[in-house]
């Protein structure tokens, strides 16, 4: 896949999704399943590492891209990022014009489909990274916490790393 | 530092100049709803139109190079040394309103409706508050900054993972992966919590649709999203 139709693919996929890992589904569906350019391992990789660097939660689509085409690849990725960045502040106009409330129904409508399809995502992902029981440990507890407590992503994934120094 | 002026006068609101009340934003001109509004000329403005006046003059207030150098600085920061959004829009926050001139308020307006828009919310916010300080200018910069640093320094490791051959971090990176589905699971209720608390038995309803859907139908998945966003407009609106 050229890194031009791969920017194509991420744009599409960004411009449906309201929040960072909502484009998983998406890029999963599109790459994994159709293309079959990527693995649900890189796919968790690419999660992973994207957890592990500075930056939104989005950026994962571009170590999807390195690995699918390496460097324009990524660059692809970055580029598909930053397009719907530029359109806010138009948006920001439309909200003031006073079509805010059907706007937000319709960003209500695709947030909690987009959650459904990320629930369904994960537990298609989670079999591929829960290699051994104590690994499906840390998928089930790691989400519970995140999910009823305020804990920020980033100690999960570093709790997760030094089980793997410790464990091995 | 920038200050609030009139659109018609030029003069500040508070020193003598009555029109900055009855100034119909510039996105109202001809419509409706702005002919609505010079009929209640006499009435106060709602304060998001008053922040959305200040922003357009603010603007063209804050171009010099020195203050765009800074301002890009603070992007940044925020960008390259916090991991996720929420990390990286408090520190943008208190930068912005302790050495830009911005309120704590316009940060949230700014953080409101980069919810909103399609994309990475982060960036989005950067393009606002970029747009508010700087223009467009800035605000392509600020979207630059903040996604090509983190994104470097993402490819880096990825780069670093695939050529590495150590068992220690083919380890570390399976129990790292069970850690990323874990953050990709809890965000995802993380997401749906406060849409639920809105929207409770319609929200159900469309998150179970969807499931179901994704599980047992050969259905894209781009056009669950587009069928969901079209009934959302129409059973989601805020009444």
């Amino acid at each position: 896949m050229t890194a031009l139709a791969l920017y194509w693919l991420f744009l599409r996929v960004v411009l449906l999704s309201f929040s960072g890992f909502a484009t998983v589904p998406l890029l999963r569906e599109s790459l994994v399943l159709d293309h079959g350019i990527l693995t649900d391992t890189q796919l968790n990789d690419a999660i992973a590492i994207s957890q592990s660097s500075p930056g939104p939660l989005g950026l994962y689509v571009v170590v999807v891209g390195h690995f699918v085409a390496g460097l324009p690849g990524a660059l692809a990725g970055v580029m598909a990022l930053a397009t719907p960045a530029v359109l806010a502040t138009p948006i920001s106009r439309l909200l003031l014009r006073g079509n805010a409330g059907t706007l937000q129904g319709a960003c209500s409508g695709i947030v909690i489909a987009s959650c459904g399809l990320m629930v369904i995502t994960g537990i298609r992902l989670a079999p591929q990274a829960a290699v051994t029981p104590w690994h499906a440990v840390l998928i089930i507890v790691g989400a519970v916490l995140l999910a009823l407590t305020k804990i920020t992503p980033v100690w999960i994934i570093a709790a997760a790393a030094v089980l793997g120094l410790v464990l091995r | 530092m920038w200050f609030l002026i009139c659109l018609v006068c030029s003069a500040k609101p508070f020193d003598g100049c009555h029109h900055i009340l009855n100034a119909e934003p510039p996105g109202l001109a001809g419509t409706d709803s702005g002919r609505a509004s010079r009929g209640a000329a006499a009435q106060p403005r709602p304060v998001s139109i008053l922040i959305f006046v200040e922003t357009r003059v603010a603007s063209s207030d804050m171009d010099g190079p020195a203050h765009s150098r800074s301002a890009l600085g603070a992007f940044l920061r925020a960008s390259s040394l916090h991991i996720g959004a929420a990390a990286a829009t408090a520190s943008l926050r208190e930068e912005l309103v302790r050495d830009h001139g911005l309120t704590p308020q316009d940060v949230d307006a700014a953080y409101a409706v980069s919810r909103v828009t399609p994309g990475t919310n982060l960036l989005a916010l950067y393009a606002l508050l970029g747009h508010r300080l700087g223009g467009w200018t800035l605000a392509v910069k600020a979207i630059a900054v903040g996604s090509l640093v983190p994104a470097s320094v993402a490819v880096l490791i990825a780069i670093l993972y695939s050529r590495s051959t150590s068992p220690i971090i083919a380890d570390v990176m399976a129990w790292a992966r069970a850690g990323g589905v874990a953050v990709f699971l809890g965000a995802a209720i993380r997401l749906l919590r406060p849409q639920l608390a809105d929207h409770p038995r319609v929200g159900a309803v469309f998150a179970f649709a969807a499931i179901l859907a994704a599980w047992l139908l050969p259905v894209n998945l781009c056009a669950v999203l587009v069928i969901a966003g079209t009934a959302g407009a129409i059973w989601l609106r805020p009444r």
